[in-house]
């Protein structure tokens, strides 16, 4: 696809997402929408450090739970909204670089359990100190709307989804990627190769950190402790590996897949099995479909033609 | 001088895989470092790409002290190497891998424009011109190591050390990689070749050094070397 007709086609469906919620009033769907975009943001900040980087990190939910957890009480206390945000993105990077540089210690799995028990001691940190779930004031709720939440999902999915394909197009990008195939070589090759891991790392979790945001301005009654759940986590690596981990459109067709069929099994499924099902999907994925959903469609494309 | 490798010593635990090693470059020499199995050859190699600091002793290259510098650095300085497994961005095209050794290791600040110039005319030097968009996975043996020379040629080193770049190939192969490496040679870049295969080091080596149990016990012009009874014996046995 040439470069004219991919930004054409981006700005047609970027104008579709901004006129939905003159059209849709159905808060169900726009629920949906909402998660949809909101799982587009999360996984592509995932997708950067765990799939261009190849840095599986296991505690993404820790930088969504910051983000969530402050953006909620400060907007609560009358900051501004978008100050709450920038606070939300800051409060997670500060978080990461003081946890990156002993975690980058760590190599391979040591790396993905360090960093999957980080986030775990902070969701079992909060569950015991703000055991009360945090609920809207009566005002908020009376003037709860889908609509802004809906917007605010499209500005952060838009950022992070812009800012992982300028990266993945830069030297940055390369440098990245050459980390994620063999960091000695990588080293060798004179990439400074815990500089751009933990460049990385700061980008990916300030996304997360407004994710969480996002989350913390959508939920109308939430435990503090469930912001740092360990399925923020896991979504995001489901949804990044379904879709096509290392691409730019991989996360978002894991994202609109993730959430329809959330949606549908939770029709016929009691409450929560759906976690089953896409475990199952994940280790079929890992196993069989490498590229995902974006490597089948190359595929069946390739054989097509 | 370009490079003062100044008595080095790096031991595994009770094992030391290098002692006292002390040996100098000068510039467009062709370096042989030979000796049998575990004797210290990559041992040294990782010691002087900055993979590993030693326990004693200082290295000097290019006029500045690089003991203890992190491998980019030492790269960036100038002193580029190849691994004895390759290791090539196995999903990233030829000429990405090229690019990353001259956008990274390369410190005069190429553009992504010149990157991808000039990782073209590198390719080609190696004598894969044309096969730039292939993926490293889908090449050989040969076209691994040839992407992995090239990818150290990219970010212009003024030394190169070759770790084993003959192994695996066949008479055909190994007179083209020969043939590649006196026109490194030739192009001004420094090298120090650790090589099993005796016929090869024996025609591109300027000098060798040889190593037994992490010492070295022979240096010089490959005849005078080889006729020397300490090497004799470290290769038949006494």
């Amino acid at each position: 696809m040439s470069n004219t007709k991919r930004f054409t086609i981006s700005g047609i469906i970027v104008v579709i997402l901004l006129l939905i919620p003159v059209v849709v009033s159905r808060t169900d769907l726009m629920t949906w929408l909402t998660f949809t975009l909101l799982y587009i943001a999360l996984s592509q900040s995932w997708n950067l450090i765990g799939g261009y980087a190849g840095q599986q990190n296991l505690g993404h939910a820790a930088f969504f739970g910051i983000g969530a957890l402050l953006v909620r009480t400060l907007w609560l206390y009358g900051t501004p909204l978008p100050l709450a945000l920038v606070a939300g993105a800051l409060a997670a990077m500060i978080f990461a670089l003081i946890i990156g540089f002993p975690a980058f210690r760590l190599k391979g799995v040591y790396f993905i359990i360090g960093t999957l028990v980080l986030a775990e001691i902070l969701k079992i940190i909060f569950d015991t100190i703000l055991p009360h779930a945090s609920v809207l004031p009566s005002k908020l709720l009376n003037d709860y709307s889908l609509t802004p939440r809906y917007y605010l999902s499209l500005v952060i999915a838009l950022l992070a989804v812009g800012l992982v394909y300028g990266i993945s197009r830069s030297k940055l990008g390369l440098g990245l990627m050459s980390i994620r195939e063999d960091e000695d070589a990588a080293e060798a090759a004179g990439v400074d190769t815990l500089k751009y891991k933990l460049t990385a790392f700061l980008i990916s979790t300030g996304l997360a950190g407004l994710a969480g945001g996002v989350y913390a301005y959508f939920a109308a009654a939430v435990l503090p402790g469930h912001m740092f759940a360990a399925e923020w986590t896991f979504d995001a690596v489901i949804i990044v590996f379904v879709g096509g981990v290392g691409t730019i459109i991989g996360p978002i067709i894991g994202s609109i897949f993730f959430v329809l069929l959330q949606q549908l099994l939770n029709l016929f499924l009691p409450a929560g099995t759906h976690v089953l099902v896409f475990g199952i999907l994940f280790i079929f994925v890992v196993l069989y479909l490498p590229g995902g959903l974006v490597g089948l469609i190359h595929k069946l494309k390739k054989n097509a033609s | 001088m370009l490079l003062d490798v100044k008595h080095i010593t790096k031991a595994f635990g009770g094992l030391v895989a290098v002692q006292d090693l002390a040996f100098t470059v000068e510039a467009g020499e062709v370096i042989g470092l030979i000796g049998p199995n575990g004797s210290g050859k990559t041992t040294s190699f990782h010691l002087i790409s900055g993979f590993l600091t030693p326990d004693q002793g200082e290295i000097e290259f290019d006029g500045h002290r690089i003991t203890g510098l992190k491998p980019h650095k030492v790269c960036q300085g100038g002193l580029a190497r190849t691994f004895q497994l390759t290791k090539p961005f196995a999903e990233l095209s030829a000429a990405q891998n090229v690019m990353v050794g001259g956008l990274y290791g390369d410190t005069t600040g190429q553009t992504t424009r010149q990157a991808v110039k000039e990782s073209e005319e590198i390719l080609e030097f190696v004598g894969l011109g044309g096969r730039g968009d292939t993926p490293a996975e889908a090449f050989g043996t040969v076209g691994r190591k040839r992407i992995e020379i090239a990818r150290a040629l990219a970010t212009k080193p003024k030394m190169l050390l070759l770790d084993e770049m003959m192994s695996g190939l066949t008479r055909t192969e190994m007179a083209e990689a020969l043939a590649l490496v006196r026109a490194i040679r030739d192009s001004g870049v420094t090298l120090i070749v650790v090589e099993h295969v005796m016929k090869a080091i024996l025609e591109i080596s300027d000098r060798l050094i040889v190593l037994h149990h992490g010492e070295k016990i022979a240096e010089g012009i490959p005849a005078e070397v080889l006729k020397n009874q300490a090497v004799i014996e470290a290769y038949l046995g006494e």
